[in-house]
Parts: structure tokens; C-alpha cells; sequence
């Protein structure tokens, strides 16, 4: 039997991961609270999974992926989607040069490292598929020419929840390549009373920069390292296929509630976000309290309900526990 | 001639009938007074040769407004002597509406054979019909009565009462069939079972997976499973923690509100870390870790158990 040292595992992980702290030290200068949206944040870039946050405005998206950019010393780029916004705007185009007679590239703001797609339900569909394939391809072709994205490519789309008119909701196919659903919440009280605080000290603080792409990119494949036994795949699929067959795991009553559940790309994103979950929380394996633990980030809009549902007002989130503990735990 | 014969026929039985003191031809009614709707008989006797017969005029319906004659005159022969016969007609009548009324005369064809030889028209006949009288200082007035209903025939229920029963036996027989598919498809007896306290399940569950020897055949990851398998069932049962579908760790939590020893939680504790790392993490446990983990469940169960009071 292919043996592994627990002892050995444990404190390679712990040597690796150790810049985990640091960067969670450092973006919580700047950002209040949200631990839960920082953890996710995390756990995207080290699991290379694109991340869709949902929340109203105000809740410090933008400066927890500014921060985050800017803690990493990557480029980040914001984009606004608006209705009017073109594939060429994100992606980039050919412009004529009057001066050298010639067609020039011209980048896109997507060339950047960090993305924050803002209120990406803004813009039509033609500009929501140039960004999906973008991040599902991690390249992009203007003209006749390819160009990669940089690594670590990490997108934050946004999108609110309270306005839908003149919005234009993403795809179901197209929501299935954000790895994560994060929904941002308020903060509490005393976090807020501290924002207000540091608003008006005049002096915001900055976060640093702790470390460089690559060492993220290294964090990656040490995240793959991360070991999965057969019973936690068990228990992922598990899962995954409660929301497909709900009556074959003692949950016929969510048979009717159900349109459609967790496709094999959710098995894979809840695999890749247990093992980034366990390298956060500085172990060489995977519990499964880790998939517990991003089992709504993950399968939260993967998870399509029918008319019963809306009209009982039952959310995925409903379903999520009702799998969760319905699925033995190995 | 043959008049001639006849009324010396006649003469004859009238002079016999004047001997004997009976008359030749009578009609009478029984009573010449009667409650309206009540019945009085019409009798009509004669006296005739004895092959003389006799035909009555038909009078079907009214006999004169007001009175009603039921059903048919009746003629019978009452008795023959000498030769001649006393022949008796009889008849009912009724009136449903009060007041006096002559009964219009009999009119009676003599016949020889099929000769007609006279024609006698009797007597005409008082009737009186009273009415019940009202007592005008206790006067009270009732209301129609209802029709009247006849009692139903065996024939006429026959068919309803057969349906009916074919549908109570239809719905006894589904009753049947419904208890016994449920029967069937839930066999537990309703008779109250006796289970098993949590606690010897467990032991037992440990003592055989002990007795299978799965970590010295080198089937640690089997064993630690069945031992936390077995300790899971056993909590469940004895602290009503759901534990198969929560983990290590939210079990420990939920058991932290229950009474349960610290040296208890303890070894709880150690027992799932161990089995966890051998379980998720590949961990090949020392022997003294797999030698202790049987004695700690069992201790562990022993220390907990739910005790009479």
C-alpha cells in the first residue's frame, strides 16, 4: 500500500502554506470583517476557480479584490459592464496606426491578473460569453492572433441581487464556470462601527506586497499535492448526485423542487475547493468537514430549482443542507 | 200459446208463493240509511221455474249520481224445490256524497232457455246518506293528508338490495386488501418489540471487530471505519446526536452540550483523530494506537452508558 507520512504531509503544508497567514493578515488591514468573502477569495485563487459574488452594494467587493491584487503584486483591472459595452472592450481589438499603415493589437483590460467583473448581468450576452470564454480558456484571440492570460488569472464577477430590471441573468452553462458563489453579507456591528472609523481617520490603510504571482502559482500545484482519499470522492459525489437523484438518498421531497442538479464540473470544483479549503486551514488532506465547509460556495448555482421551489420559497441553499444531512459522512 | 203458458207458469208459482207465504220477486237494501263511503248490499229474490234463467241489466258505474254500484251483480241460486227455483242477485253499493237518493228499478231479463220471455222492472229503492257531523264548537281544521304510500314489494327491492350488498362487500373486501398490502409492506409487528439497549449493540459490534483482526491484516482503514461506525450508532442511540451525516468534529460539538465526562470526550476525541487520519490521511496508526482504540471504544461505551436508575 502507497503509504503516506502524516507527520511528513502535515509539515510540508504547514511550511507552504504559511504565506496564507500573511496574506490574510495583510488584506484584513484593509478589509473589515468579511472573513468569509476573504476565505473564498483565497480559496479561488489557490484552487484557480473563478469566483461570482453576489451582494448589494457597499459590501467592499471591490477593494477586497483591490486589496487582494494588491497584496499579491499582480495587475488587477476593473470592468464595468454596462449595457452598451462590446466584446472588443473587454477582450481588445485591431486599431488602424495612421503612423505605421498598419493594424494594431490593442488589449483588453482582461489582460491583468485580478479581474473584477462589476454588475456583470449588466451587459447583454455577446459580452458575458467573451469574458466566459476567457476564463475557461485562459486565452484570448484578437484578429488573427492568440494571446494567453496571465497567471494567476483569477476573475470577480459581481452581480446584485436586488435590481433585475435591464439586467440580463447569466446562463446556467455560463454561472457553471464560476468555481465559487460567494453571497456577501453585511458586516456586523462592531466591524461596521470600525469601517466608519477608519473612513474618517482620513489615513486608509494599504496592504503591501507579501508576495509575487509565482508564489501563488507554486501554492497551486502544492494545493494539488493536497491529499483526497477515495472516501472523501466517494462522499463528494456523494453529494454531487443528491442534487441529481435526490430520491435515491432518502430525499423524495426534493425530487419536485429540483430542475436540475450539480453537473461533473461541480464534483470537480467541490474536490479543488475541499483541497484549497485544507491547505488554508494548513492540512496535507482533505476532512470531510473541508467539503462541508465550501460545499454552498460551490453547488449554490449549480443547482436549478423548478416553480414548486420559487413559489415556496425554497433556496438552494435550502437544498444544499437538506443533502448535507441526508449524505452519510465516511 | 206460448205466453199463455208462461203467465199460467206465473200464475202457477204465484199461487204456490201466495201458499208458502213467499213473494215471487223482492228487492231490499240492507240498510236504507248509511255514513257516506260506507257500503249497503242490494239484494234482489226471485222465484222461477227451474229452467228459467235470468240476466240483469247491466248498470256499471253510477247508478244514479252521487251512488256507485261496486263491481258486478252477483246471481246465485239459493235453492230448487218443486220445481221452482229462488235465485238470489246481489249487489254493493256506496255514495260519497251525502243526501237522499232513489235506487232506480232493477230492470230483469227472464230468459227459457234462449228465449226472452219477460222483462221485470222492480221497485224503485229509498237511500239515505248522512254525513259526519261537525262539531262547530271544537271545530278543527286538518290539513290534506299526504298521498298514500303503498308498502314496497320484496320484487321491487330485490334488484337495489342486491347492488347494495355487492358495494359493502366490495369496500369490506378493499378494506381487507388495503390492511393486509400494508401489513405486508410494513411487517413489524404491532405488538411493542423489545430492542436492545445501544450499549450491548455496540459492545457486540466491537467485540466482533475485534474478534475479525482487520488491523493485523493489514485492513486498518476497514477497522478504524467499523470502529467509528459502530461508536457513531452508539451515540446516536444514547445521546439522540445525529451522527452519520456529520463529522468528527460536529459531533464532538454537539455531544458538548450533553452529559459526557471530559476523560469520556477525551478518549472520544482520540479515537476519532486517529481514525480520521487513517481514514482521509493515508496514516498507517503505530500498533499501540491500533491495540488501544478496541479497549478505549469499549471503555468508552461502558463509561456511558444510559444506567437504571
Amino acid at each position: 500500500m502507497d503509504t503516506v507520512n502524516i507527520k511528513e504531509l502535515n509539515e510540508r503544508i504547514q511550511k507552504e502554506s504559511a504565506f496564507v497567514d500573511i496574506l490574510s493578515m495583510e488584506i484584513s488591514k484593509v478589509i473589515v470583517g468579511q472573513k468569509h468573502l476573504v476565505e473564498n477569495l483565497l480559496i479561488g485563487l489557490l484552487a484557480g476557480g473563478h469566483i461570482l459574488l453576489e451582494g448589494v452594494p457597499g459590501l467592499a467587493k471591490t477593494l477586497a479584490i483591490n486589496t487582494l491584487a494588491s497584496s499579491v503584486n499582480a495587475d488587477f483591472n476593473r470592468i464595468q459592464f454596462t449595457p452598451d459595452l462590446l466584446p472588443a472592450d473587454v477582450l481588445g481589438t485591431l486599431i488602424y496606426s495612421q503612423k505605421s499603415e498598419q493594424f494594431q493589437i490593442k488589449k483588453g483590460p482582461i489582460f491583468a491578473n485580478f479581474i473584477l467583473a462589476d454588475e456583470i448581468n449588466r451587459s447583454p450576452a455577446k459580452v458575458q460569453s467573451a469574458l466566459l470564454e476567457a476564463m475557461q480558456e485562459k486565452q484570448v484571440t484578437i484578429g488573427d492572433q492568440t494571446f494567453k492570460l496571465p497567471e494567476p488569472f483569477l476573475v470577480m464577477a459581481t452581480q446584485n441581487p436586488i435590481e433585475q430590471e435591464g439586467t440580463y441573468p447569466l446562463p446556467e452553462a455560463q454561472v457553471d464556470r464560476f468555481m465559487l458563489k460567494v453571497v456577501v453579507s453585511y458586516p456586523k456591528k462592531e466591524e461596521e462601527k470600525l469601517i466608519i472609523r477608519m473612513n474618517n481617520s482620513g489615513s486608509f490603510p494599504k496592504a503591501n506586497a507579501v508576495l509575487t504571482p509565482e508564489d501563488i502559482i507554486k501554492a497551486r500545484d502544492v494545493v494539488k499535492d493536497v491529499y483526497m482519499d477515495e472516501k472523501i470522492e466517494r462522499y463528494i459525489v456523494d453529494i454531487v448526485y443528491a442534487t441529481r437523484t435526490p430520491e435515491e438518498y432518502g430525499l423524495g421531497k426534493l425530487k419536485d423542487l429540483i430542475a436540475y442538479g450539480g453537473s461533473p464540473r461541480a464534483s470537480i470544483s467541490l474536490a479543488m475547493a475541499s483541497k484549497a479549503y485544507a491547505f488554508i486551514k494548513r492540512r496535507g488532506y482533505v476532512i470531510p468537514e473541508d467539503v462541508r465547509a465550501v460545499c454552498y460556495e460551490v453547488l449554490r448555482h449549480r443547482i436549478g430549482l423548478t416553480y414548486e421551489a420559487e413559489a415556496e420559497n425554497i433556496t438552494t441553499e435550502n437544498i444544499i443542507s437538506e443533502v448535507l444531512n441526508a449524505v452519510e459522512v465516511p | 200459446m206460448r205466453r199463455t203458458l208462461i203467465f199460467g207458469l206465473l200464475a202457477l208459482v204465484l199461487g204456490m208463493g201466495n201458499l208458502s207465504g213467499q213473494e215471487l220477486v223482492s228487492s231490499a237494501l240492507s240498510r236504507d240509511t248509511i255514513m257516506i263511503g260506507d257500503h249497503v248490499e242490494w239484494v234482489s229474490k226471485f222465484n222461477l221455474p227451474s229452467h228459467f234463467t235470468l240476466k240483469i241489466d247491466s248498470m256499471a258505474g253510477y247508478v244514479v249520481p252521487g251512488v256507485e254500484l261496486i263491481g258486478e251483480f252477483k246471481i246465485d241460486t239459493v235453492s230448487k224445490r218443486r220445481g221452482i227455483s229462488q235465485v238470489e242477485a246481489r249487489a254493493t253499493l256506496t255514495s260519497f256524497d251525502s243526501g237522499s237518493y232513489k235506487i232506480p228499478p232493477l230492470v230483469v231479463y227472464i230468459y227459457n232457455g234462449e228465449h226472452l220471455e219477460d222483462t221485470l222492472r222492480l221497485k224503485e229503492l229509498p237511500l239515505e246518506v248522512t254525513t259526519v257531523p261537525i262539531d262547530t264548537a271544537s271545530y278543527q281544521m286538518f290539513d290534506l293528508r299526504s298521498n298514500f304510500n303503498y308498502p314496497v314489494t320484496v320484487a321491487e327491492v330485490a334488484a337495489w338490495s342486491g347492488l347494495g350488498l355487492a358495494v359493502v362487500a366490495l369496500i369490506v373486501l378493499a378494506v381487507y386488501l388495503i390492511r393486509r398490502y400494508r401489513k405486508r409492506d410494513n411487517p413489524v409487528d404491532s405488538r411493542p418489540q423489545k430492542r436492545e439497549a445501544a450499549h450491548i449493540v455496540a459492545l457486540r459490534e466491537l467485540d466482533n471487530i475485534s474478534q475479525e483482526k482487520l488491523w493485523q491484516d493489514g485492513k486498518e482503514k476497514l477497522f478504524y471505519t467499523k470502529v467509528t461506525d459502530a461508536l457513531r450508532v452508539y451515540i446516536e442511540e444514547r445521546f439522540m446526536v445525529k451522527t452519520m451525516e456529520r463529522t468528527s468534529a460536529e459531533i464532538l460539538l454537539e455531544l458538548s452540550d450533553k452529559e459526557l465526562d471530559a476523560s469520556d470526550r477525551k478518549i472520544l476525541e482520540e479515537i476519532f483523530a486517529v481514525s480520521d487520519f487513517v481514514k482521509f490521511a493515508k496514516y498507517r496508526a503505530t500498533q499501540q494506537e491500533n491495540e488501544e482504540t478496541i479497549p478505549k471504544a469499549v471503555k468508552f461505551v461502558t463509561n456511558t452508558y444510559l444506567r437504571d436508575e
